[in-house]
């Protein structure tokens, strides 16, 4: 039987055909990946199911009853439940309050809290989350906060779990973790939907998989028929090269960036970096492998200057920058490409050009009369750089909240390259991308190498940092555990580093 | 460079339909009271704007409100949430009528001096805040609250005391009539060169965030400190220089009372013309064009409500509220928004 069943469904906005003629069926029990690249329409489809939106056309049979759900309290009620990409939690409540909010357990009117945290413990040991319930969530990491939220959808006696994106804010040992309990999840009989554009984890835990390319859906195939690469080429429509990129030999000059023996405390006491050493030479991208949480955020943070290391020395361009704003390190050429594009990189409100300048808009060739914007050239800087990089908007003067997530990256990664750096610094610059708009940021990154910059790449997807890597330098509890050369080690060997297994294999 | 225009429209008709909500229970209010609406809202209408005088007049009251909410938009703007508004208005204002009186300078350099005196006076009472701010991180709003009582309190003081004059009022002596503002057109119209510097005031702001590279900054630090940071952008000098560019212009807003319309300092003459700025910016959405609107709004009322107790018997004090209802709509932003999102989902 069919846990659900899309028939027709279609979905307009305005003039563009989100979903079109959308049938597949998703069996009980099983877990069914949705697949495809960013803005194929599988988040649409989800939230007409879901009760955020309606069908235009079509028609959605839950358990072989045709629905229509007007909100998704509705959905819950019938046992739909949706883990968002965006987590919706309350901080300084205790776990087990962000679990019963809206359906609270009462006896004349007061909750009864101690029913409340037995029922919510008891579902956390009965599908094996271990989470302690009474703790603030404020204080829990990403996964755990995912598995409340997961734990939310079971109180609410989901069947069906919508998960929407969920490895998007995971590292690789928390991916394995979190698919361990999708498997879990299954096997105590929920059916799973798993929206995803990252294959391996699909490989790994879906039965089957829909693929969705331009709203309309291009087959739904058992897992066992087919391999990542059949799976790649119905996703873009075309081959896509994987593997390592081409390069050419740089003459390697003197080295744009070292980092000498830095230790850094957290607000908490902690040391985050343990005399970490490094060295980015000019015309080398030298990628950084680590499992999350060991470091990277002091690292990124002390190199960019929003940090200054209680000890140790940074070096740009043989220059002693330790103690400098970070307005000095980018006059002197830090190009720097943060991890959360909206909260650290853009200015959502501001125009696609206004953001283009944004760090540069000192610079005298955007300055006229010595304080006031020279509008003309900000929107022609724009325009060539919209051109060059293939930033999709409907003109530079939209504001950048507008543009796709990819596209939105692409402003913030050619705006870094344009500041005419000599060193390239990018956090993971493809994080929440499609495999089209993450391919342009990597050869972006290998245009600045090739040009005699030093770049350092800041990476969670090993497949990346092969794929374009000089050198990659393996974090691991503050500090750098080895350095390797990608065209000599496999994905096991760093894989062994970044859990801090010492020595190579 | 051409404004998304549905963006701009969903916004202006947010700020409509809190004021038209805000008069539509305003009218019950007056319905429970046992008057008429339609005379209460006609003789306030009558009172702001009836006749040539009660207009002039009315624009005149509008003009430290609109200034005020100047001010309290630049602050906004960048983030830095002024409260002290007022007590940088009474501060400026104390500063230019002692220049008034205690300078003698010829004619039209004593009223530059006069009004310029205001300016560094807001100025210097913002700078406190700012500087707190600083060098020892303390909140902005907390310290503006607070410094409204040391303003308030200071500059009654002041007056009571050394520069107590020779009336029984509680205000200090005239301003020199060298230093007294101009009026623009012959008595009882009562229209001073104020008004030509509030409008230069109002294109002075836009010019500063619409032209310059400090606004664009301030304005990156108001709507994403982090990412301003990170771009090399000095967060704290951005709202210091905000700070006291707010302060200047509540202390010009102040100065502007004592020289053109009391021509003394006279304690407790601002009947809250600094908060009532916050409201009238919040309605602008901090846009210095549309404060002129919204402050020529706040002026209306306070204009006519005179006229509207004397004749039909409402209480004045029902300005008031209807101001107060017009903030209490306004947090329903979100609200309006949500249903105005479903209305368009289910209509495009």
């Amino acid at each position: 039987m069919n846990a659900i069943e899309f028939k027709n469904v279609t979905k307009r906005f305005g003039h563009v055909v989100a979903n079109d003629h959308i049938s597949f069926g998703i069996e009980e029990g099983e877990i069914h990946a949705l697949a495809g690249e960013n803005g194929a329409g599988k988040s649409t489809l989800m939230n007409m199911l879901f009760g955020l939106l309606t069908p235009d056309e079509g028609s959605i049979l839950v358990r072989e009853k045709e629905m229509h759900f007007a909100s998704p309290r509705e959905a819950n009620r019938n046992g739909i439940g949706m883990v968002h990409q965006h987590f919706m939690l309350i901080p300084k409540m205790p776990v087990y309050e962000n679990v019963i909010v809206g359906v609270e357990p009462c006896r004349r009117n007061l909750i009864n809290r101690k029913e409340a945290i037995d029922k919510v413990q008891q579902i956390s040991d009965q599908y094996q989350l271990s989470i302690d319930c009474s703790r603030p969530v404020g204080d829990l990491t990403v996964p755990e906060q995912q598995r409340v939220e997961i734990i939310k959808i079971l109180y609410r006696k989901a069947n069906i779990l919508i998960f929407d994106e969920p490895t998007a804010v995971l590292g690789p040992q928390q991916i394995d973790e979190f698919c361990e309990i999708l498997l879990n999840l299954k096997r105590l009989g929920k059916t799973i939907i798993f929206i995803s554009h990252k294959l391996p984890e699909v490989m790994r835990v879906a039965d089957r998989v829909t693929v969705i390319r331009r709203g309309k859906v291009v087959g739904t195939r058992p897992i066992r028929d087919i391999n990542t690469e059949i799976l790649t080429t119905m996703m873009v429509g075309h081959k896509v090269n994987t593997g390592r990129k081409p390069r050419k030999p740089v003459n390697l000059g003197g080295n744009a960036l070292e980092l000498n023996n830095l230790w850094m405390k957290d607000h908490y006491g902690i040391e985050k970096l343990k005399g970490l050493s490094l060295v980015v030479r000019n015309g080398e991208i030298l990628g950084i492998a680590g499992v999350d949480g060991n470091g990277q955020d002091e690292l990124d943070k002390c190199i960019l200057g929003v940090y200054t290391p209680d000890s140790g020395t940074i070096c740009m361009n043989g220059m002693d920058v330790t103690h400098t704003s970070i307005k000095q390190r980018r006059d002197m050429g830090l190009g720097y490409v943060a991890s959360d594009r909206q909260k650290e990189s853009l200015i959502l409100s501001y125009s696609v050009a206004d953001n283009l300048i944004l760090g540069q808009q000192r610079k005298s060739r955007f300055i006229r009369d010595k304080f006031l914007m020279d509008r003309e050239a900000i929107w022609k800087n724009a325009e060539t750089i919209r051109k060059r990089y293939d930033i999709r908007c409907a003109s530079v003067s939209v504001a950048a909240r507008t543009l796709s997530g990819g596209n939105q990256q692409k402003i913030v990664v050619a705006r870094e390259a344009e500041s005419n750096p000599n060193i390239y610094v990018a956090i993971q610059p493809t994080r929440g991308l499609d495999i089209g708009a993450a391919d342009d940021v990597l050869n972006t990154l290998m245009d600045m190498r090739n040009a005699g910059k030093g770049v350092l790449f800041v990476s969670m997807e090993l497949d990346e940092l092969l794929s374009v890597s000089d050198r990659i330098a393996v974090i691991f509890e503050g500090h750098i555990v080895d350095i390797v050369n990608p065209e000599e080690v496999s994905r096991e060997d760093i894989g062994k580093l970044m859990l801090g297994v010492k020595g190579r294999i | 460079m051409k404004k998304n225009l549905t963006g701009v429209w969903e916004e202006v008709s947010l700020s409509f339909l809190s004021v038209a909500l805000s008069l539509l229970v305003g009218a019950i209010i007056i319905s429970v009271l046992g008057y008429s609406p339609i005379a209460a809202y006609g003789a306030l209408l009558r009172g702001a704007m009836g006749s040539p005088v009660a207009f002039t007049a009315m624009i005149k009251k509008a003009v430290p409100l609109i200034l005020s909410g100047l001010a309290v938009a630049v602050g906004f703007r960048c983030s830095a949430f002024n409260i002290g508004v007022e007590g940088q208005l009474m501060v400026g204002a104390l500063c230019a009528a002692l220049a008034g009186i205690y300078l003698s300078l010829p004619p039209v350099i004593h009223l530059v001096v006069v009004l310029l005196a205001g300016i560094v006076g807001g100025m210097l009472f913002a700078f406190v805040p700012a500087l707190l701010k600083l060098k020892c991180n303390v909140n902005v709003t907390i310290s503006t609250i607070i410094l409204n009582y040391v303003a308030q309190f200071f500059v009654q003081f002041c007056v009571m005391g050394p520069f107590h004059g020779y009336s029984a009022m509680e205000a200090t002596d005239k301003l020199a009539p060298s230093a007294q503002m101009p009026s623009l057109l012959p008595k009882p119209y009562q229209l001073n060169l104020g008004v030509v510097i509030m409008i230069l005031t109002v294109f002075f702001v836009y010019y500063l965030f619409n032209k310059t590279v400090q606004g664009y900054e301030m304005t990156a630090v108001g709507l994403n400190q982090t990412a301003s940071q990170f771009q090399g952008i000095s967060v704290d000098k951005m709202a210091f220089l905000a700070l006291l560019i707010s302060g200047g212009i509540a202390g010009l807003s102040g100065s502007i009372e004592v020289s053109g319309t009391l021509n003394r300092y006279v304690n407790g003459f601002s009947t809250g013309y600094g908060f009532s700025g916050i409201p009238i910016a919040l309605m602008a959405q901090n846009n210095p064009f549309a404060i002129i609107l919204t402050g020529l709004f706040f002026g209306l009322m306070k204009s006519g409500s005179f006229m509207m107790q004397s004749t039909v018997g409402v209480s004045a004090d029902l300005v008031n509220i209807i101001q107060g209802l017009v903030v209490v709509f306004l947090c329903f932003e979100n609200f309006f928004r949500y249903y105005l999102a479903k209305w368009k989902v289910q209509h495009v």
